[in-house]
């Protein structure tokens, strides 16, 4: 689908994602993630065996929303929904020169690498079938 | 690790969401697709209160469906992450003073939730 400029931009911009998935019973459930956004679809890395693959291995329905910042009040998000899916990868995740997210230690991402490489994490993807700015219509 | 380590006593819990202003709410569309959305929240009691704009997707969503999720978070540094992803049924609660009769608001019951708190991560590495 095409995506608006300016919410394309947003995308681009913030790491902040809440993954929504439905778990076994069916009710909605949220994953607090770091993601990004390239290739038209909102990127996260998990393991194959967490909770969240599974949810999504078995229902495909799943959004993303993805806010602005982190710990800020005036809190901006955009609502991607689609389909999600599983894919195996070697790259560790990407870049985080640019990312606002809380910095992790060189051997922590080595590891992310590592487990990236051995299958045991991997990387789920949201393919959008809506992409839009959430309303936020209230002042603090 | 087990998630049990980390996860917030109910003291913990309570206070934390004390602090919250708005959580991400996960609601279920016509199509059964999950969807998000940035909302006000307050703490009342052993509840969590959130509020939606009358007649929105949020407010369509739940009359259809009561099942929904409350989540938050903060993120000091990686290893101050906290958070709380809460479960349950919507019941209605009325129009909520602090935001106007534009809104309408609804509670959970804090019964099925989990939390974490990194600051209990052993082996930082």
């Amino acid at each position: 689908m095409a995506i608006p400029d300016d919410v394309a931009a947003f995308l681009g911009r913030h790491t902040r994602v809440y993954l929504l998935t439905r778990r076994r019973d069916g009710a909605p459930t949220i994953h607090p993630m770091s993601g990004f956004f390239a290739d038209g679809r909102v990127t996260m890395s998990t393991y194959r065996k967490s909770t969240k693959a599974r949810n999504v291995e078995r229902d495909a329905r799943t959004a993303c929303l993805v806010v602005n910042g982190y710990g800020k009040d005036d809190v901006r998000g955009v609502l991607v929904r689609g389909r999600g899916s599983l894919r195996e990868a070697t790259m560790p995740v990407p870049p985080s020169t640019e990312s606002e997210a809380p910095k992790v230690s060189s051997s922590v991402a080595g590891r992310v690498a590592e487990r990236m490489a051995s299958g045991k994490r991997v990387f789920l993807d949201v393919e959008p079938d809506e992409a839009a700015f959430v309303q936020r219509l209230w002042s603090e | 690790m087990a998630r049990e380590a980390i996860a917030m006593t109910r003291e913990e819990l309570l206070a934390f969401l004390g602090t919250q202003r708005w959580v991400a709410l996960g609601t279920l569309d016509p199509d059964g697709t999950p969807v998000g959305d940035l909302v006000p929240v307050v703490l009342d009691g052993e509840r969590l209160r959130f509020a939606v704009p009358r007649g929105s997707r949020a407010d369509d969503n739940i009359r259809r469906d009561p099942r929904v999720c409350c989540a938050a978070d903060e993120f000091p540094s990686y290893y101050e992450i906290r958070g709380a992803v809460a479960h349950g049924r919507a019941e209605p609660h009325g129009t909520p003073d602090r935001l106007g009769s534009e809104w309408t608001e609804y509670a959970i019951v804090l019964d099925d939730v989990t939390s974490f708190d990194f600051r209990k991560v052993r082996n930082k590495y």
